[in-house]
């Protein structure tokens, strides 16, 4: 156990045995206060990929769609209807009730606004790139009517006007004629159930409930202000939390939480987030022409020597579950029923000996987070003679990407998106820098999974790139993470397993 | 007394100068701005966008000449992560810091000269050895633990005070505490061993002969000339609280100067982290000036020598 989390342990049952009184939660003024560990540098969710920004985004802005945790699937929100007239053309027929937090109607100019200030490269949005990919154009029809026109058939196009795609009042990044990307943290103008009050940027974000929100809407909130604090320490968020300065937070370590829950003084809920981490190989020899991960044999072998249940259960805890695949197994697509690499060392060191390397070898192993995994790791490898070197780095993104490391450590979250198409594309294209694996084959599959609308075939197609990637162990897939929060005895909240924190959801009891 | 002035003060800019060259260096070297703002999934070409954007392209010795034209007319440049003038950040931050580092001293100086004293005046007894613990213990315990434990102690068994923040004074009670306490043991030795060394010295034997005796001997004759280091010490001090309470601040919740160090060393804020790295040395040299001054006026013959 760590020493925080001694300590904290220590202190919560002191509290308990000293008789302290009861937290004092925000229910009697209806106010909730969150705590993030990472503090906002904008509340214009086109400007940050943060965790932090989709959550407070999801509270502030609503979509053209809105991804129903209930089915997994994008439903119309600000959109009323839509359709495929074929392939490449989206039409969305938009609701007339949807206002922004100045009382003014949204229309389609608005929507076609937003997405030609998406796209624009000097408007530096960070999806832009993302969205460019398949917008060809966006134009209005009528004030209610929007047409998407696409580059190529993209079953993820939904998805995308769901999280990353915030509407905004027509010109409101135009100031004196100048498109001036901080604009809308001025302005503050979504089409949200709640709208930003107070911005102190690093410190905290007040939202009130805006009371012109549609009725009926799937992201109806009754809690009428949210406070959100940046308190970085887990520890501080923590005793928040026992002491009812705090009535939700996220992000706890499963044995932080627990021993909290364990006092009465918290709710402990543990749910699954859509990351996997992994270990990516180098089959290509990108980094290294001499590298031993070139043999089939080898990549096999170090999969073998992992034993993954153990490692899972002793190092992450919580809902934490091992992965086997290069996906999520909550995703669409993700086939669990391919090969699989058992925990055999035995095998394992066979498998190294076939391959020219009785005695192992000797390899860094580059990662920026998760440090105690790492070393499990190295731990179980070092049983089969293959002697890594922990490389802990604050990044690994810029070797990574310039093909400079053999053997690393990542991690992918997908976005939240319950769909293999929003991670197997992404890591397997070799287009992409992370990619290791130099199979132009693997790389058209994948490419082609999210060109069709068809699901079943898609589906088929998920299943035969997974059975390449596993056969070829490309990855030594470790873990789906789990996803922690800690909350007030009085708050009701559910957290869907896609990952995403709806905190419009919670309620008081 | 002005020349001595001058000459501190010309040496203090130098100092400031040469620990902003030293800084511009080891940024340009140990991180990328341009990959810590693309995000790690960013294109190699957004990468190279962002870096041309910015005029991280051009060679070491021109940026830094640069951003020393931009001080000279005081412009720091605007935060690359929080997007606003870094001026404007340092205006909203520093006075936050500014008040839990004057409490904390506040506290230390509250702490630290009486314990002194007694121990001075009681040397070589259980009391002096009982303070001299003290002291130890105060050093040995690391801020984090501190913090943590006063928080469960005084905001949530005992709930006296607020958990974390700075909506108000009372929000800065606990963090200054234990900011203070960490400067305690310093302060307390050196003012224990500066009136030890007076006690025995020829001028209080003859303040003593005179007739002085108890608190007055000791305020008027013994602490003027004991506290002479201690003053030095105590703008150190101030020196690090102001530059160094990343750690409390952050236990605490409190977006100061060092939280805000610490978020722009972490997102790769070169312009932010250059200029707090610029005030801290500033803050420094000026505080070690000013305790020089103040030496010198308190006793003529450092002026003079």
């Amino acid at each position: 156990m760590k020493l925080k989390s001694a300590l904290m342990a220590a202190g919560m049952i002191g509290a308990v045995l000293a008789g302290a009184p009861p937290a004092l939660a925000g229910k009697a003024d209806n106010t909730l206060t969150a705590a993030f560990a990472r503090g906002l540098a904008t509340t214009d969710g086109l400007y940050s990929t943060t965790r932090e920004n989709d959550i407070l985004g999801l509270l502030i802005d609503d979509a053209l769609f809105y991804v129903d945790p209930a089915v997994k699937k994008p439903v119309p929100l600000v959109a009323d209807s839509y359709e495929f007239t074929d392939e490449t053309t989206l039409v969305v027929k938009l609701r007339s009730d949807v206002t922004f937090h100045d009382g003014s109607p949204l229309t389609a100019a608005d929507v076609v606004y937003s997405f030609q200030h998406i796209v624009r490269p000097e408007a530096e949005t960070k999806f832009g790139q993302r969205i460019a990919q398949w917008m060809e154009s966006v134009e209005a029809v009528d004030p209610q009517t929007v047409i998407f026109r696409m580059k190529a058939p993209n079953a993820m196009v939904l998805y995308d006007l769901s999280y990353y795609s915030k509407l905004r009042k027509a010109g409101s990044y135009e100031v004196d004629g100048v498109t001036d990307p901080d604009a809308q943290m001025t302005l503050n103008l979504g089409t949200g159930p709640y709208r930003v009050a107070e911005f102190l940027p690093g410190e905290k974000v007040v939202l009130d409930l805006y009371d012109n929100y549609r009725a009926g809407s799937p992201k109806d909130a009754s809690i009428a202000r949210l406070v959100i604090r940046f308190i970085p320490d887990e520890a501080t968020q923590v005793a928040e939390v026992m002491s009812g300065g705090v009535d939700w937070t996220f992000g706890i370590s499963s044995e932080m939480a627990e021993n909290v829950a364990g006092t009465g003084r918290a709710q402990f809920l543990t749910a699954p987030s859509l990351r996997v981490g992994y270990l990516s190989l180098d089959a290509a020899g990108r980094a290294d022409e001499t590298t031993p991960l070139r043999d089939l044999r080898v990549r096999q072998a170090l999969n073998h020597a992992v034993n993954h249940e153990e490692l899972v259960a002793s190092i992450t805890g919580g809902s934490a579950k091992v992965a086997r695949t290069p996906c999520h197994s909550l995703q669409f697509g993700c086939d669990q029923g391919r090969v699989r690499y058992g925990y055999d060392p035995d095998k394992a060191k066979a498998l190294l000996a076939e391959a020219g390397y009785p005695d192992g070898f000797e390899i860094d192993l580059w990662a920026a987070r998760d440090r105690p995994l790492q070393e499990a790791v190295i731990a179980y490898w070092a049983k089969i003679g293959v002697r890594a070197n922990l490389r802990y780095v604050k990044s690994i993104s810029k070797d990574r990407n310039a093909g400079k490391l053999s053997l690393y450590y990542d991690t992918w979250g997908s976005y939240s998106i319950p769909d293999a198409g929003a991670i197997i594309p992404d890591l397997f294209d070799l287009k992409t820098p992370k990619v290791y694996t130099g199979d132009e084959a693997l790389s058209k599959l994948v490419l082609s999974t999210n060109q069709t609308y068809d699901q079943a075939e898609r589906e088929a197609k998920f299943s035969q790139a997974i059975q390449t990637i596993t056969e070829q162990a490309y990855w030594v897939p470790i873990q789906e993470y789990p996803m922690n929060f800690l909350y007030s005895n009085d708050l009701e909240f559910s957290q869907p397993d896609d990952g995403m924190q709806r905190l419009f959801l919670a309620r008081w009891k | 007394m002005l020349l001595y002035v001058c000459k501190r003060g010309i040496l203090a800019l130098a100092v400031a100068l040469a620990v902003s060259l030293v800084t511009f260096i080891l940024l340009y070297y140990a991180t990328d701005p341009a990959e810590a703002l693309a995000g790690e999934d960013a294109l190699p070409a957004q990468v190279a966008q962002i870096r041309a954007q910015l005029g991280l392209d051009r060679p070491l010795h021109i940026q830094y000449a640069s951003w020393l034209g931009g001080v000279a007319s005081g412009d720091f440049g605007d935060s690359y992560f929080w997007r606003t003038p870094v001026v404007e950040l340092v205006q909203r931050h520093f006075p936050i810091t500014l008040q839990l580092a004057g409490m904390a001293i506040g506290v230390t100086i509250l702490v630290a000269i009486p314990l002194g004293v007694v121990s001075a005046l009681y040397s070589n007894t259980v009391i002096d050895r009982f303070a001299l613990a003290l002291a130890v213990a105060a050093q040995a315990v690391p801020n984090f633990w501190l913090g943590i434990m006063a928080i469960l102690l005084f905001a949530v068994m005992l709930p006296l005070f607020p958990v974390s923040g700075q909506d108000t004074f009372w929000h800065f009670v606990m963090p200054a505490c234990v900011l203070g306490l960490s400067s305690v043991p310093a302060v307390m030795r050196l003012t224990r061993t500066g009136l030890l060394e007076v006690m025995g010295s020829d001028y209080i034997r003859t303040a003593r002969a005179k007739g002085y005796r108890g608190l007055r001997l000791l305020t008027r004759h013994a602490m003027r000339n004991a506290i002479l280091p201690v003053v030095s010490v105590l703008a150190v001090q101030l020196g690090s609280k102001l530059g160094g309470s990343i750690v409390t601040e952050s236990v605490f919740a409190i977006n100061g100067m060092g939280r805000l160090a610490l978020e722009s060393i972490l997102a790769g804020d070169v312009p932010t982290v250059q200029m707090l790295v610029f005030i801290f040395a500033l803050v420094f040299v000026l505080l070690t000036f000013l305790a020089d001054v103040l030496n010198a006026w308190l006793d003529p013959r450092i002026r003079l020598g």
